[in-house]
C-alpha cells in the first residue's frame, strides 16, 4: 500500500508539467474569439506523440500501456492550464475504438490523425427534440463520443449540420446536432468507458483546484493592502487553507480511484463507481468553490477579463455538464455499498 | 502508487479478527466514572496479554514494532468487530506514549510505555491554561529548578480525566525570563503528587471528566523533564503533531462506520408525511456526499501513513486532516438529526441516553481541542502555503 508516487510516475508528471505550461498555458486563451480547439496542426501532433491520447490502450493500437493511475496524473496537469478537453474526449474515443475492435481507427486517433467530440444527450424534456445532442469541441471533429445507460459509441460526423452555440467557456466549442442518422463507427459496452471518463474529468478538476489555489496564494504573499501582503490577514489566509483542503482530499480520493480502476482490469471489483464517482463529486465541488473563491479573493481584478481566474470559472461550469451530473454520481455513491475488505 | 494489499497484510488482518471475535468484551462500557476507567483499564490489559497492544510501538517496550499501516488495519478491525475504544487510555496511547518514544531517555521509556499499553498507568494532558489556549505559548505555570527538583506553581486547564490520571504530559515555564516559545519545559508529572488540585469543570454535554488544574509548590524530580530543560516546545509540537497525523485513525475508522449505520437508519426511518428518510433527496444527497468525503478521509490517512513510511513523520498536513475529519464529524452529526429526527434530541446529560446527541455536542471540542481549527488554518497557510505570516 503505497499513495506516493514512484520514480516513473514522477518523470512523467514533470515532463507533462513542463509541456503544458510551455504550449498551452493558461494566457493563451486571450481573445476569445480564437477558440482554442483549433488547436496548430503541429502542437496537436506533438500531443499524440508524447502519448496523451493513448496512454492505456495496448501496443497494437499504438498504445502507451500505462495503468489508469498514469492517465491520471496526465489529465490533472492538463486540468491546471485548462487545456483542451479535445485531448480528453479523443483519448476516450480510442478506448472505445479499441474495445470495439477497431485498432485501425484507436491508432488513428491515438495518432492524432483525427479527433473526436463529446455528444451529450439533450433529455431535459424542454424544447429540443428528444434525438438533439449538444455537442462539445464538434470543431475539427470527425467522430462524436456518446454514451447511455448501455453502450458508448462512435458515430461519423462529418457532414453533420451543426447549430454552433456560444457559451460562458469560449475556449471549447459547441453546437447543437441531431446525430441519431449518423453512422456507428464503434460501440462497446458503456461501463469502463464511462467509468474512465469520469476519472480523468475528475483528475482534471483536481489539478484546476490546485492551480487555482496555487494562483492566490502567488498573489496573496505580493498583494499588499493596509501596508501589509493580504496573504497576512486571516479572512484571506483561512480560505486559502480551505482551497488547499478541498484540493488534497479530492487529489487523495482521486488517486485512491484511478488504482481501484487500474486494479479492476485485472479483477472483478464491485466498488469502481462508488470510488470514482466519489472522486468526481468531490473534485467538482473544489474546483468550481476554488474557483470561486479565487476570483473573490483577489477582488475586482479577478472579474477582469485581462486576467486568468474567470477561465477555471466557467471550465469548472462547463464541464458539469459532461459524463453524467453531480446528482447521478451522488445517487451512485448513495447506492453502491463498500467492499468489505477496504 | 499500489493499493494492494500484501499477503503478510492479509493475514495480520485475519489474525487480528479472528482474536477480536473471541476477545471483545461483550458488556458495554458502564456508566458510572470509575467502573468506566476500570473496564477501559481492563480492555488494554487483555490486548496487551493478547499481543495486540501497541502495533506501532517499538517491541522493546511492549509493543509489536509493526508499520503505521498495519496499525491502521488493527483499528478497522477493531471498528467492525465493534471493540471499545480507548476511553481514558487515549491519552496515553496518542499523546504521551509517541512523544516518549521519540523524545524520552531510555529509562523513561521503559518506565512508562509498557504501563501505558498494559492499562496500568493513565495519562491525561497540561498545556492549556485560561490565558494560553490557541496561543499556548504564552503559557505561565511556573516551574522552578531547586536542587534535583521542579518545583511548579500554576493553573492548566482542560484536563481530561485529570482526577483519575496517574501521569501528566505537563510543559511550564522553568526561565521565568523567557518569552513565547522560549524557556519551556516539557515534564512528567505525578497527578498523586502533593500540591495537586483537580476541580471538574462543567461542560454543556453534560457530566465529564474535564478538569482546572491546580499546582501548589508541586515538587516534580528532574529526571522526569522529556528532552532538554528549556526545549518544551519542540516535544509538545511532536505530541501535537501525533495527535494531528496518526490519531485521526481512529476518528476516521469510527466516522465511515457511522455513516454506514445512518444510511441503515435511513432506510428505515419514515419523516413526516410518511416518506422514508432515504427517499428524501436533500437527505440522500448529503448523505452521499459525506459517503463521499469519509472516503477521501480514508485515502487522505493512507496517504499521511505512505508519507509517514517514507520520510519517518506525519508533515503539516495532519493540520488539513484535522480540519477536514472534525468539519465531516460535526456535518454528519447535524445531519443525523434531520435522519432520526425528534428523538435525536432526547439527552439526559450522558452520553449513554442518546450517543447521536452526545457526538453532535462533542463536535466541537473536536473543532476546538488540540489546536482549535481556526490555529490549524494559520498552520496551512504558514508550513504548506508559505504566505506571509500573520502575526
Amino acid at each position: 500500500m503505497d499513495l506516493l508516487l514512484d520514480n516513473e510516475q514522477q518523470q512523467i508528471v514533470d515532463a507533462t508539467k513542463s509541456f503544458v505550461s510551455d504550449q498551452l498555458p493558461i494566457e493563451r486563451l486571450h481573445g476569445r474569439d480564437i477558440p482554442s480547439s483549433q488547436l496548430a496542426d503541429d502542437l496537436w501532433k506533438g500531443i499524440a506523440e508524447l502519448g496523451w491520447l493513448s496512454m492505456t490502450l495496448n501496443e497494437d493500437s499504438g498504445g502507451v500501456g500505462y495503468s489508469d493511475v498514469e492517465e491520471c496524473l496526465v489529465f490533472r496537469e492538463l486540468g491546471r492550464m485548462c487545456s483542451p478537453p479535445r485531448i480528453l474526449f479523443t483519448a476516450l474515443a480510442a478506448k472505445v475504438a479499441e474495445r470495439s475492435g477497431c485498432n485501425e481507427l484507436a491508432s488513428r486517433l491515438a495518432r492524432g490523425e483525427t479527433a473526436a467530440g463529446y455528444a451529450a444527450k439533450e433529455n431535459y424534456g424542454g424544447h429540443q427534440s428528444a434525438l438533439s445532442s449538444r455537442v462539445f469541441e464538434y470543431q475539427d471533429a470527425d467522430y462524436g463520443l456518446s454514451m447511455d445507460d448501455e453502450l458508448a459509441q462512435l458515430v461519423d460526423t462529418r457532414g453533420v449540420v451543426f447549430e454552433p452555440r456560444l457559451g460562458l467557456d469560449r475556449s471549447v466549442s459547441m453546437a447543437i446536432s441531431d446525430l441519431s442518422d449518423c453512422p456507428v463507427v464503434a460501440e462497446t459496452p458503456v461501463q469502463p468507458v464511462h467509468q474512465s471518463a469520469v476519472l480523468l474529468q475528475a483528475a482534471m478538476y483536481v489539478g484546476m483546484a490546485e492551480a487555482t489555489t496555487s494562483m492566490i496564494v502567488e498573489y496573496a504573499k505580493v498583494r499588499e493592502t493596509f501596508g501589509k501582503p493580504i496573504g497576512s490577514y486571516q479572512a484571506v489566509r483561512h480560505p486559502c487553507a480551505d482551497m488547499a483542503i478541498r484540493a488534497e482530499t479530492a487529489r487523495c480520493q482521486l488517486f485512491y480511484a484511478s488504482l481501484v480502476l487500474s486494479e479492476s482490469e485485472k479483477c472483478e471489483t464491485s466498488d469502481v463507481d462508488l470510488h470514482v464517482s466519489s472522486a468526481r463529486v468531490l473534485a467538482e465541488q473544489a474546483a468550481c468553490k476554488n474557483s470561486d473563491d479565487n476570483i473573490q479573493l483577489h477582488g475586482g481584478i479577478g472579474v477582469t477579463d485581462e486576467f486568468t481566474a474567470h477561465y477555471f470559472l466557467k471550465r469548472a461550469q462547463t464541464m458539469r455538464f459532461w459524463f453524467a451530473t453531480n446528482r447521478e454520481h451522488l445517487s451512485t455513491v448513495l447506492s453502491t455499498p463498500m467492499t468489505p475488505s477496504r | 502508487m499500489n493499493i494492494d494489499e500484501s499477503t503478510d497484510d492479509k493475514l495480520f488482518r485475519e489474525e487480528a479478527r479472528n482474536w477480536l471475535m473471541a476477545n471483545v468484551p461483550r458488556d458495554k462500557r458502564p456508566r458510572e466514572d470509575r467502573s468506566a476507567l476500570e473496564f477501559d483499564r481492563h480492555w488494554q490489559h487483555v490486548q496487551f496479554d493478547g499481543g495486540w497492544a501497541g502495533v506501532n510501538w517499538p517491541q522493546k517496550y511492549g509493543g509489536r514494532g509493526l508499520s503505521g499501516y498495519r496499525h491502521m488495519i488493527w483499528l478497522q478491525e477493531c471498528a467492525r468487530a465493534g471493540a471499545p475504544a480507548p476511553g481514558a487510555n487515549y491519552t496515553g496511547l496518542h499523546h504521551a506514549g509517541p512523544t516518549l518514544i521519540v523524545c524520552g531517555s531510555e529509562d523513561q521509556k521503559k518506565e512508562y510505555l509498557p504501563a501505558i499499553l498494559k492499562g496500568e498507568k493513565m495519562w491525561c494532558q497540561g498545556f492549556s491554561e485560561p490565558n494560553a489556549g490557541s496561543d499556548l505559548a504564552s503559557m505561565r505555570t511556573k516551574g522552578v529548578i531547586e536542587g534535583s527538583e521542579i518545583v511548579v506553581n500554576g493553573h492548566k486547564t482542560w484536563t481530561s480525566n485529570g482526577q483519575y490520571a496517574d501521569y501528566q504530559e505537563l510543559v511550564v515555564r522553568t526561565d521565568p525570563e523567557s518569552k513565547r516559545h522560549r524557556g519551556l519545559t516539557w515534564i512528567i508529572c505525578d497527578m498523586k503528587a502533593e500540591g495537586i488540585e483537580s476541580r471538574p469543570i462543567t461542560t454543556m454535554y453534560g457530566k465529564a471528566s474535564v478538569n482546572d488544574t491546580f499546582y501548589d509548590d508541586v515538587r516534580l524530580p528532574l529526571e522526569n523533564v522529556v528532552g532538554e530543560i528549556g526545549k518544551g516546545w519542540s516535544v509538545a509540537m511532536s505530541t501535537l503533531s501525533f495527535e494531528r497525523g496518526t490519531g485521526f485513525i481512529d476518528q476516521q475508522v469510527k466516522i465511515s462506520e457511522t455513516v454506514e449505520r445512518l444510511i441503515e437508519i435511513a432506510k428505515e426511518r419514515r419523516l413526516p408525511g410518511g416518506q422514508l428518510a432515504i427517499e428524501n433527496a436533500a437527505i440522500a444527497e448529503k448523505l452521499a456526499f459525506i459517503k463521499a468525503q469519509t472516503l477521501a478521509i480514508k485515502s487522505f490517512t493512507l496517504s499521511i501513513l505512505s508519507e509517514i513510511e517514507r520520510s519517518g513523520q506525519p508533515g503539516a498536513e495532519g493540520s488539513m486532516m484535522k480540519v477536514y475529519v472534525t468539519t465531516v464529524h460535526k456535518h454528519l452529526f447535524e445531519l443525523a438529526s434531520e435522519v432520526i429526527g425528534p428523538e435525536f434530541i432526547e439527552y439526559g446529560d450522558d452520553p449513554a441516553t442518546n450517543e447521536w446527541a452526545f457526538e453532535f455536542l462533542y463536535s466541537w471540542v473536536y473543532t476546538i481541542a488540540g489546536g482549535s481549527n481556526e490555529i490549524q488554518r494559520d498552520i496551512i497557510a504558514d508550513r504548506v502555503l508559505e504566505l506571509p505570516r500573520a502575526r
